[in-house]
């Protein structure tokens, strides 16, 4: 088979399908439509996952294989934010108490893992013996925007929070230590990647970043827009008749019955 | 009333989400200058494919969105099929800006290797800046949930009052 075929066929169309699942699995009610649209998303991960096999000669390919890679620190990072959270005090499906220092572990050891795979040995590594590009995007962006928004959540707390000084501290924490990592990555080589190269990706990710913020605030204008000018388009509902003597007179009746208390 | 004074405004809450970028340019530029062979010809690129593939990616989320949208108004067709033409103009804007000429190729070979590129290239940044955005939420979450309930404490003081 052609490699553009095969490329579209074992990659970009089943990772098209995982977003449209996901649209599919979310319409209500929940019909055959919805279980469909969630299976056609499980399958299009598991072959997107699977491309550094089917499709190895794709040079896009290299997103399934990070993907695989990031994959057990990111499900390690977010199960020990859900226990730690949902060990606290929440109305509804609350977890042992004992669950939040295993979540706090997990937690830890995801972010140790991501740190090692940058220092140590373990970083993603292409069949050719090449860092695999698509980890020097991520990192960088990963980091970057980690501290951005934490910084971003902590100072949130303070400005919209009721005496959140104490809680907003473990966001501040967070900011500073990837801030850190960022300027020690980028003076200090790794095991894998130079310490000049790892500065040319962070600018970059500076400016991914400041494009993705363009792009998407430009498609969410042209969303609105095309929600306004429809809107703007329909006919003016029309206006009903003044209600008459006799519904008043009801109306009143029926307040007059409900109004007041037991004092 | 002294801790009301001292809370930052949102002008600030905007600032600190550029604030570590900047400092990261800022420290960077100072400690160790320009990166060699390295420059605004690398970085400009960057910023038009990542806008023009960002616009493509989110304008396609967002005509998703237009169905549901519609589901609650009688499917109407006229912004739906007006979110896919704003899709479609990401697309050939995106075509017509790489075809001028090795401005925008970024090492790749043609307009199709691009394109490719720059999807790949911006799901990988997406799926970084998510997982940022999830950690810092339930980070917040978290410490939410394990300080103590302000609500008691309120109500107490309204009726010492």
């Amino acid at each position: 088979m052609d490699e553009i075929l095969e490329a579209a066929l074992l990659f970009w169309l089943p990772l098209a399908f995982i977003p449209l699942g996901l649209w599919f699995s979310q319409i209500k009610p929940p019909s055959i439509g919805a279980k469909i649209g969630t299976f056609v998303s499980l399958i299009g991960l598991a072959l997107v996952l699977a491309s550094p096999w089917t499709v190895p000669e794709s040079p896009s390919s290299a997103v399934g294989h990070l993907l695989g890679f990031i994959a057990g620190p990111t499900i390690m990072i977010l199960i020990g934010l859900f226990k730690v959270a949902y060990s606290g005090n929440v109305p509804v499906g609350r977890l042992p108490s004992s669950d939040r220092n295993f979540g706090a572990l997990l937690f830890l050891l995801g972010l140790i893992w991501f740190s090692l795979m940058h220092w140590w040995e373990i970083t993603p590594t292409m069949s050719s013996g090449e860092v695999n590009p698509y980890w020097l995007i991520f990192l960088p962006n990963l980091v970057l925007s980690l501290s951005s928004i934490s910084m971003a959540g902590g100072l949130a707390m303070l400005a919209f929070g009721d005496s959140r000084r104490k809680e907003s501290r473990y966001l501040f924490a967070m900011s500073v230590s990837s801030f850190l990592f960022l300027i020690c990555a980028m003076n200090l080589d790794s095991s894998n990647v130079s310490a000049d190269e790892f500065r040319e990706y962070v600018w970059l990710s500076i400016a991914d970043l400041i494009g993705i913020a363009i792009g998407s605030i430009l498609a969410i204008l042209s969303f609105a827009l095309v929600i306004f000018v429809y809107e703007k388009s329909l006919p003016k509902p029309e206006s009903i008749s003044p209600p008459t003597k006799d519904e008043l007179s009801t109306v009143s009746e029926v307040v007059k019955q409900n109004i007041g208390g037991e004092d | 009333m002294a801790e009301n004074e001292n809370k930052p405004g949102s002008k600030i809450v905007l600032i600190g989400l550029i604030f570590p970028i900047i400092l990261v340019f800022a420290i960077d530029y100072s400690v160790n200058g320009t990166i060699p062979n390295f420059g605004i010809d690398q970085i400009n690129p960057r910023i038009a494919n990542s806008a023009l593939t960002a616009y493509i990616l989110a304008s396609t989320v967002l005509l998703g969105n237009m169905f549901f949208y519609g589901e609650s108004r009688k499917r109407p067709m006229a912004p739906i099929f007006a979110m896919i033409i704003s899709v479609l103009v990401g697309v050939l804007a995106t075509i017509f800006f790489i075809n001028q000429g090795p401005m925008l190729l970024e090492g790749n070979g043609s307009v199709r290797a691009q394109m490719v590129y720059n999807i790949a290239h911006t799901i990988v940044s997406l799926s970084a800046l998510i997982l940022s955005l999830f950690i810092a939420l339930g980070l917040l979450f978290s410490s939410i949930t394990h300080a103590p309930s302000k609500i008691s404490k309120s109500y107490l003081v309204v009726e010492e009052e």
